[in-house]
């Protein structure tokens, strides 16, 4: 993997990270509704890859299985 | 961190500056600018800890929010869809619907509240005009 490579693949490490402490921010106080509609946004924006690795953070932080 | 909040299709969250004021900043900024991004005020701000407290809110931050929100309102009140005329097949299926508030010219003349713009037959201008030349021949 190239440096160029390693660095894009580290910003889209943290882009992750990113939204996933704004879904968490909505999913702390309850906004199931407005936690899903951001992730949906950010399907759009950033692609399904993204979207998958999101929903694995949270899966993993908050002991809650994915559905198939 | 602490409570988010979702205009449109805007997602902020509020964020705690060093000098203890909560401004609204997206997640886009957040990416991009961290530590100090811009939130929605146009304020630059240095983020503060995350263990510090929430602090009172950016009154230029939150009239910036509400200010999205009510020219979403707008944007609904000025969709043209909204009072467009139901097609005859929606009029004839849904005939308990309440009758617009400004009826149309030709209901007015159904329920005699309005002279006809034409009526041509008897007409002293139709005659002159030859239109019932026929029967003067």
């Amino acid at each position: 993997m190239t440096a160029a490579g390693q660095t894009e693949q580290e910003a889209r490490a943290q882009r992750a990270l990113v939204h996933f402490h704004f879904a968490m921010a909505f999913l702390s106080v309850g906004d199931v509704p407005s936690a899903d509609d951001y992730l949906k946004d950010v399907r759009s924006r950033d692609g399904d890859e993204m979207y998958r690795s999101v929903l694995d953070m949270i899966s993993v932080h908050t002991h809650t299985p994915l559905e198939p | 961190m602490s409570e988010q909040s979702r205009t449109g299709t805007l997602f902020t969250t509020w964020l705690t500056s060093v000098d203890r004021v909560d401004h609204a900043v997206t997640d886009e900024e957040f990416h991009d600018n961290r530590p100090e991004p811009e939130a929605v005020c146009g304020a630059v701000i240095m983020l503060a800890p995350m263990e510090t407290a929430p602090g009172p809110r950016c009154a230029r931050c939150a009239a910036f929010l509400k200010a999205r929100e009510s020219l979403r309102d707008l944007e609904q009140r000025l969709d043209p869809h909204r009072h467009r005329r139901p097609s005859w097949l929606s009029r004839l299926l849904h005939r308990d619907t309440p009758t617009p508030a400004v009826p149309s010219p030709r209901a007015l003349v159904r329920d005699g509240r309005l002279q006809s713009p034409v009526d041509t037959v008897g007409s002293p201008a139709a005659v002159s005009t030859g239109l019932h030349s026929a029967t003067r021949g």
